[in-house]
């Protein structure tokens, strides 16, 4: 299977061309609600999620709440 | 009945979710204090040390959840967390907060009004947190705020209701609800904010550090019910001279 190469939070991954979001956030164990991400700086909404195909050199950006005042 | 926005409160007392000693003492204070509104920051994950979920318990007890922008340092910094937040919460609402400096985390009141009308612009009920000044607060509401967090002292600092002259100005100038952020370190403080008439107040250090922080989640609760029945009650005026409580009849004269 072919992969390709990207990041998250600046770390590395080898992933499964044709990943979209949604695969991806349950292949790194993220998928639980009160997370947000970012592809390359742009925000992808959540119902975008299971079309958006992550590319080869992209950079995710992911986000989670936590506790805070 | 407190609205804002699209939603109605019972409970005037706003909790943060920061600094409790644990997951569960934070949501067995918050179900204590009676709460409906909830602060939580944002933050990018750590791929090693993967954080508690600490969203599933207060979804679980009906909580609304309030996402603040903490962290960010400009307008544009504060627009992108909302947006995010927006994502990971699925809820409109923010709680603007721009404090590029870390030792007072005091409010950038530029970057706070730019942000503020971009995100009233693109349907966000804002809440932004800012200095006690009236003036400000006025141009946040004209911008589209749902209401306005003016603080009573520095974050964290528990040291009460210090900008007293400037509430007072903002709370009798304000149509949007105003709610007392920062500051307030004891019960007295958060009815006194409520006796002013301040339309609610957010907690979070007093209760999440305290001794006992259900029971002092509890103290607040009933300090912002007895502030805020004072306020509606009307409070007795001040004067400068004594005014007898008791009929000052001679009756012990000529004994």
């Amino acid at each position: 299977m072919e992969q390709i190469k990207i990041s998250i939070n600046g770390e590395v991954r080898h992933i499964a061309a044709n990943t979209n979001i949604a695969q991806l956030l349950v292949e790194i164990g993220n998928a639980e609600q009160g997370v947000a991400l970012a592809v390359n700086q742009a925000i992808i909404a959540r119902s975008e999620w299971p079309a958006h195909i992550i590319n080869h050199g992209d950079e995710i950006s992911l986000f989670q709440a936590i506790a805070g005042g | 009945m407190l609205t804002i926005g699209d939603k109605t409160f019972k409970s005037r007392l706003f909790t943060g979710t920061g600094k409790f000693p644990n997951q569960q003492s934070m949501v067995d204070a918050l179900a204590a204090s009676g709460s409906e509104l909830v602060t939580m920051a944002l933050k990018r994950v750590d791929m090693q040390n993967r954080d508690d979920d600490i969203l599933a318990p207060l979804i679980a007890n009906g909580m609304n959840l309030l996402p603040n922008t903490s962290g960010a340092r400009t307008a544009k910094e504060a627009v992108f967390a909302a947006q995010l937040a927006r994502e990971a919460l699925q809820t409109n609402w923010v709680k603007l907060e721009i404090h590029p400096d870390p030792k007072y985390l005091l409010p950038d009141p530029i970057e706070t009004l730019a942000a503020a009308e971009e995100l009233a612009r693109e349907g966000f009920i804002v809440l932004p947190y800012v200095h006690a000044d009236p003036v400000l607060c006025k141009r946040l509401e004209q911008v589209g705020c749902a209401a306005v967090m003016p603080l009573g002292a520095p974050i964290g600092s528990n040291k009460g209701i210090r900008t007293l002259d400037f509430l007072e100005i903002i709370i009798e100038q304000a149509n949007v609800p105003v709610v007392v952020d920062a500051g307030i370190g004891s019960p007295s403080h958060a009815a006194l904010a409520m006796e002013m008439g301040a339309d609610a107040v957010l907690v979070n250090t007093a209760i999440a550090v305290a001794g006992n922080p259900v029971a002092m989640s509890q103290a607040f609760a009933q300090a912002v019910a007895a502030g805020r029945q004072a306020y509606e009650a009307g409070l007795a005026g001040q004067e400068q001279q004594a005014v007898a409580s008791s009929p000052l009849t001679a009756f012990l004269e000529g004994a």
